[in-house]
């Protein structure tokens, strides 16, 4: 088909267009999210490392040396005790109890495990054992030995250490220093046997959780983690500031930790992105599948109509979108032109058959009325009963073509309308007193019914005849102990009369038939009642539906303007239309 | 303070107005003077409970628990027995055992005490133990819990009524060693206070483990210090290591705070916690509120609804009907150093007699509360140690100790026998220290 080959051969079709704008629309929101996206995760980077990470370094730094300060501050003021010569050298004396108790105090400091004295050799010569004290040297000497640590030296005091938690014993640093000489010659140091954990567990403000991770190198190369064990360094280590010599904290940062879930984030992102732009294309081919079509129809349907095919009706479908809105109009549109063309070849041909009708009936009747003198002389002449007969027979023929001939004239010459306000009530009285003779005759009973006191805008003599012609038609149509009756109603703007007979209907297929001229389903019917009755309804600016059911009944409703006092009739754009018919066929 | 006549009103009244000073001035360290004054009295025990601080709850309880025991000798003495009557001096030596030590000289120097008892922490347990030995005083320790007290450290003064790291420590072995089989577990971590108990209960649990044949890997030792403000480097240390079961002696406060730190975390999505020393005291249940995190195994030395047996139950009551509320494992421990006392000086039948004392408290039997039906708990002859049986179990919802939600259930029972440490374990242990810290020039001169 030509449409459906017009619409695949777009080249772009407007769904192609909307679908490349939208993925258009995505990409470029997509690549303004990537470009956003690693500005901020290099400012993120930017702002950890730099200036915010600095300041918490040196306030770390500031802690940690403060610690090491005070627990100084402590020793000195141990070593430099008065009492303390005499805690070593005369462990009986006052002194020593005072000096005992002391130690006692000092010793149980949170951070501590104890108070060390050691000999000129380092050998341990007493302790004073904390609250927090546990394995060696308070345990057992075994595995206690520090010459082979680390040393220091910074402010007077010796850092010996650290030793590494190990085997279920926390890790420690010793801080000592020499008592003060007094003049016993001893030689004897003191020492803070200071709880490694303690130093290493300020470490943790400085940090980014699982981004920089502060740690503590000593003097033996080790580093350290905030609980004070051997941490294992994986990433790149930032040196930062020095708290003694050779124990100084370095930043081991791990950028991967935030980059990794923001990588990971922004292939997600991609991912997602293009899954979008999959699912868009997909659903825009579809929607271009089912579009194009639906167009096909359209254009099939145009094609259709144009072909001359007026009864071509487009499949409107369930759905309330554009397609369907353009389905319905290009419907009304077929029923409206099919319409139309029907009103303008039935205007033509009424007015061709009014002309011929004419014509003939011109050229007819004047013979027919002559032959109707001559057959009535001649009738009341004869005296031979045979002959008689076959002369009335003769007459009632010419009569029959007088009939046709006045119907032809009455179709080729409708009158004009004179309308005036007309009451329902004396319609149906008159109508009543032709038709009720017409039924009795006939065995049909005859009823009118309805608002009786309902008023029409019409020409009475006009929709008398029309309701004597579909009366006349209804009561012919029924059998004996049939029903004809005329019922009015107010409907809005309209009044409808009904004619309605239980006859023997009309058979579906000839229902658009009866209106027209010459059709009729009567042995001695003209074919021209209905088609002057509708031409006297349309005249009064009305309208004419034909219900009917085969062996059921007819039912044939006229609508024509109610009265209303006062004020002009509106016309229908139908009236105008038809109205314009009406002239032309003029 | 003045001792007054009636003992039981008597003390009741300095129990309100010890309270009421703690309630009005939580950080003011107070002394308690209870049972009989000091002319009536047989012998004069001398306490040390912290009454301050995160560990306060176990002083407090521990008061209520020694008068409970006092009760039940009052009564026994209006039922017509002769039990001792018994002076209690309690004090706080605030976790520190230079304050211990000098309280514990100035019980002895000033109050006559014939006995040392309590002492929460085995920190300061160890410096009074060592003064114990010193003065020769009878220590009857409640409630510290590091094994080296009675094994490498042990001497014929220092006995210890309340279940050790030991125990407790082997009990949880037997849990984890069950626990393997159901679900395989491999990787172990163990976080305990920086102190002589957080490091004797893990070389415990490796001993008790090792000696059932448990395979595991140890992953990470921890060492917060005691009253850890923070423990955020230890939770974050632990789930970097990634096991499958972490054990804890972390206590009182202390492993409060921990499980609310952790609970802030994934930790207890991922990880088994279990606390067989301590994690099942009354405060834990009620700071749980109504969160039983998966994964929780605790035990303690006392429970509040284990054993279900009429003495245990009648303890519980005492308890509540004097305070209004429910006790911690303490005020068990407390009452049962009181009792052990009150039973040796009466087998004894002389305060006085050092030797006759010890050689009474040596193997001495007391029906206690905690223990289960048809056992009695007893004082080993060599290591001084109570033997106790001991359950194990996780956290379930019960309301029958209001405000607790909670209560530990699902219990597993083991046997006290089968929690004893082995004379050839003993042996190793003080073997090996032989020359040790013992054989160090004495600490104080």
């Amino acid at each position: 088909m030509s449409g459906f080959h017009w619409s695949r051969n777009q080249r772009l079709s407007l769904v192609g267009r909307y679908t490349l704008l939208s993925v258009g629309v995505v990409v470029c929101a997509l690549v303004a999210l990537s470009f956003f996206y690693q500005r901020f995760s290099n400012e993120l980077i930017d702002r950890l490392t730099g200036e915010r990470l600095s300041a918490q370094v040196a306030a770390t730094s500031n802690k940690l040396s403060a610690f090491l300060d005070a627990r100084i501050y402590q020793l000195v003021t141990l070593s430099n005790h008065p009492a303390l010569p005499a805690f070593i050298e005369a462990p009986n004396s006052p002194q020593a109890e005072e000096a005992l108790t002391l130690l006692r105090v000092e010793a149980d400091s949170p951070d501590l495990y104890g108070v060390l004295f050691f000999d000129w050799n380092d050998n341990l010569d007493r302790l004073v054992a904390g609250q927090a004290a546990s394995g060696p040297p308070y345990w057992s000497k075994t595995g206690w030995d520090i010459r082979g640590l680390p040393r220091v030296e910074h402010e007077g005091i010796e850092f010996i250490g650290p030793q590494l938690p190990e085997n279920g014993n926390s890790g420690w640093l010793l801080m000592r220093q020499h008592i003060r000489d007094t003049g016993f010659g001893q030689n004897t140091s003191v020492a803070l046997h200071v709880r490694l954990s303690s130093l290493t567990e300020l470490l943790v403000s400085a940090g980014v959780a699982g981004v920089i991770e502060p740690l503590l190198r000593t003097p033996g190369g080790i580093v350290l983690d905030p609980t004070g064990r051997p941490a294992e360094v994986t990433g790149e280590l930032i040196e930062g500031p020095s708290i003694l010599p050779g124990w100084n904290i370095v930043m081991s940062v791990h950028p991967g930790t935030i980059l990794q879930p923001i990588d990971q984030t922004r292939f997600w992102l991609y991912v997602t992105a293009t899954l979008i732009i999959v699912v868009i294309l997909a659903i825009f081919f579809a929607l271009s599948r089912s579009l194009r079509r639906r167009v096909d129809t359209l254009v099939q349907g145009a094609h259709s109509i144009a072909s001359g095919d007026l009864y071509y009706r487009l499949p409107e479908g369930r759905r309330r979108d554009e397609i369907s809105t353009v389905a319905k109009a290009f419907n009304t549109m077929a029923w409206q032109l099919k319409d139309l063309i029907d009103r303008t070849v039935r205007a033509e041909k009424l007015a061709v058959l009014g002309q011929f009708a004419t014509g003939v009936a011109h050229e007819v009747r004047n013979p027919l009325a002559t032959m109707k003198t001559t057959v009535q002389a001649l009738t009341r002449k004869e005296q031979d009963v045979e002959r008689k007969v076959l002369l009335d027979d003769m007459g009632h023929q010419i009569d029959r073509l007088s009939r046709v001939v006045n119907d032809l004239l009455a179709y080729g010459r409708p009158g004009e309308a004179a309308p005036q306000n007309t009451e329902i009530r004396d319609l149906f009285r008159q109508s009543a007193r032709v038709l009720e003779p017409i039924a009795k005759d006939a065995n049909v009973r005859f009823y009118t019914s309805g608002d009786s006191g309902l008023k029409l805008y019409i020409d009475p003599d006009q929709v008398l005849q029309v309701l004597l012609n579909l009366g006349i038609n209804a009561i012919q149509a029924c059998k004996a102990g049939g029903t004809v009756g005329l019922r009015a109603e107010q409907n809005e703007a309209w009044v409808e009369i009904r004619v309605t007979d239980d006859g023997a209907g009309i058979p579906k297929q000839h229902l658009l038939d009866v209106v027209q001229p010459f059709f009729t389903m009567k042995s001695k019917g003209t074919g021209l009642g209905l088609t002057i009755s509708q031409q006297l309804v349309e005249a009064n600016h009305g309208k004419i539906h034909i219900e009917s059911a085969p062996q059921e009944g007819t039912t044939i409703t006229l609508k024509f303007p109610a009265t209303k006092a006062g004020t002009a009739q509106e016309e229908d754009p139908e009236d105008v239309q038809e109205d314009q018919i009406t002239d032309r066929r003029r | 303070m003045e001792m007054l006549t009636r003992p039981v009103s008597g003390c009741i009244t300095i129990i309100i107005a010890a309270f009421t000073l703690l309630v009005a001035n939580g950080a003011q360290a107070e002394r308690f003077e209870l049972g009989a004054s000091a002319d009536e009295a047989d012998a004069v025990i001398g306490c040390l409970y912290p009454m301050t601080g995160r560990s306060a709850t176990y002083g407090r309880d521990s008061i209520v628990g020694i008068q409970i025991a006092l009760d039940d000798l009052v009564a026994e003495t209006k039922a017509g027995l002769t039990p001792p009557k018994l002076r209690v001096i309690a004090d706080d030596p605030r976790s520190k055992a230079s304050y211990a030590v000098r309280l514990a000289q100035d019980f002895v120097a000033k109050d006559n005490a014939r006995f040392f008892c309590g002492i929460v922490s085995s920190g300061v347990a160890h410096a009074v133990s060592d003064l114990a030995r010193q003065e020769k005083i009878i220590m009857v320790g409640t409630d510290h819990a590091s094994s080296r007290l009675s094994i490498e450290a042990g001497h014929d003064y220092y006995f210890r009524v309340t279940n050790d790291s030991w125990t407790s420590m082997a009990a949880g072995a037997r849990y984890l060693r069950d626990l393997q089989k159901e679900t395989g577990w491999k990787r172990l971590a163990f976080v305990g206070p920086d102190y002589d108990y957080g490091h004797v209960s893990w070389t415990d649990l490796q001993l008790a483990l090792d000696g059932l044949g448990v395979e595991y890997e140890t992953v990470s030792a921890l060492w917060p210090k005691l009253y850890e403000p923070d423990y955020s480097i230890y939770i974050n240390a632990l789930q970097s290591a990634k096991p499958d079961v972490v054990v804890t002696a972390l206590w009182g406060g202390d492993f409060i705070a921990f499980i609310k730190q952790a609970s802030t975390t994934r930790f207890f999505e991922t990880t088994r916690l279990a606390n067989f020393d301590t994690g099942a005291n009354y405060d834990v249940m009620m700071a749980l509120g109504d969160q039983p995190y998966p994964g929780l195994i605790l035990s303690a030395r006392h429970h509040n609804n284990w054993p279900e047996t009429g003495r245990n139950k009648r303890f519980v009551a005492q308890f509540h009907d004097l305070t209004g509320r429910y006790p911690t494992y303490a005020a068990e421990g407390a009452y049962t150093g009181v009792i052990a006392i009150a039973r040796a000086i009466e087998k004894a039948g002389d305060a006085d007699d050092d030797r006759a004392l010890i050689k009474a408290l040596e193997g001495l039997q007391l029906a206690l509360p905690e223990d289960p039906p048809g056992f009695a708990s007893y004082i080993d002859p060599d290591t001084h140690q109570i033997v106790q049986a001991q359950a194990v179990g996780t956290v379930v919802h019960n309301e029958d100790f209001p405000p607790s939600k909670l209560m530990v259930g699902n219990w597993a029972i083991y046997d006290a026998e089968d929690l004893k440490p082995s004379k050839e374990m003993v042996k190793r242990r003080r073997d090996a220290v032989a020359g040790g810290s013992e054989a160090v020039p004495p600490p104080t001169p």
